[in-house]
């Protein structure tokens, strides 16, 4: 399996900490943010992240604001009051997740993350 | 980082418009995603990558995403406008609503059956006008990119189609209410004990209906293109 089958569970946590830290963002600078911080170990498909990103808008969790830039109009999004609330309780999952399968795949080791 | 030469944006543009797209938020986010990707490499990179880029949207995806988009823009209408129902009944508004209702309910008894089936076309009509006016409203939200991208298919906003989805299911229950009597071969309707309640409950919602339609269309016509 790859890393990027991995990824795909948790690409709604990962667009809304990525938001969460930046105060809008647009679809592609969402992939090319997630490539730099992985140094390109993670790359986000297309394929997912707009539906990923339209299911996000529809729950509620994410607004978006047409802009001009450079001739064309862009689509930014950031996050709803709720989708703030939402990054926490997403962060605490993944964490528990995390340390759930550090314990099954090595359960010597004590684990400590912070994401 | 450079700027896209004509020929190029021309090209760009080509290949999104042969997809037969026609929502306008689909549409603007393939093509600046399409761009954004291509500034960042040279001229001589630049088939090379819109191949690629054809390659990560191709035909089949453009056209499930936008079907989902459409979806979820209904899902997302209709939730508002059930949060905005909802966020109104607060304990004084519920009281001031049932008292209205209840006064409502003694001139309805006194009026004629006539009178009755003319209120309600009166939020039928304020929908109807509504809806012209947020078709305007998107129609000249759109008009930039349907002039950049230049498409044979008409686009428009998928909030729009959304929009126009709820109005005719007004329509829709008024069609009813007038011809399933007949069907059934009732042919004073009007004068019908039934068409008092009948007639009170639906006037109660399209009132309902239109006002939190009116409210979720303000409320995304901030940031959409509606």
């Amino acid at each position: 399996m790859s890393s990027n089958a991995l990824l795909k569970g948790s690409l709604q946590t990962i667009i809304l900490k990525l938001l969460e830290e930046n105060e809008k963002m647009y679809g592609y600078e969402i992939t090319q943010r997630v490539k730099e911080l992985t140094a390109g170990e993670f790359k986000i498909t297309e394929g997912a992240l707009y539906p990923a990103l339209h299911k996000l808008e529809a729950e509620g969790l994410l607004s978006t604001e047409i802009q001009q830039v450079d001739n064309r109009v862009r689509k930014y999004y950031s996050l709803t009051r709720s989708g703030k609330t939402e990054v926490s309780s997403k962060l605490a999952e993944l964490r528990a997740f995390v340390e759930n399968m550090q314990r099954i795949v090595n359960p010597g080791l004590k684990p400590d993350f912070n994401i | 980082m450079r700027t896209l030469t004509q020929t190029e944006l021309e090209q760009v543009k080509k290949a999104i418009t042969a997809k037969g797209l026609s929502s306008a938020e689909i549409l603007l986010e393939i093509y600046d995603h399409y761009v954004s990707h291509l500034e960042r490499f040279g001229e001589g990179d630049f088939e090379g990558q819109l191949k690629e880029l054809e390659e990560k949207f191709p035909y089949s995806y453009c056209h499930s995403l936008q079907a989902k988009f459409a979806k979820a823009s209904k899902k997302e209408i209709f939730g508002l406008q059930w949060t905005i129902f909802k966020t109104y009944f607060t304990w004084p508004r519920f009281f001031a609503t049932a008292f209205f209702l209840a006064f409502m309910l003694v001139v309805w008894d006194t009026i004629d059956n006539r009178t009755k089936g003319l209120t309600l076309l009166v939020p039928v009509v304020f929908s109807m006008l509504l809806t012209g006016w947020i078709f305007y409203k998107s129609y000249r939200k759109v008009k930039d990119i349907k002039g950049t991208l230049k498409s044979q298919t008409t686009i428009k906003s998928s909030y729009l189609d959304a929009i126009l989805g709820q109005f005719s299911l007004l329509t829709s229950s008024l069609n009813l209410l007038i011809f399933v009597p007949k069907i059934f071969g009732t042919r004073n309707f009007f004068d019908s004990p039934y068409f008092l309640a009948i007639s009170f409950f639906l006037l109660f919602g399209y009132v309902a209906y239109t006002l939190t339609l009116f409210e979720a269309w303000k409320i995304k016509s901030k940031t959409a293109l509606i």
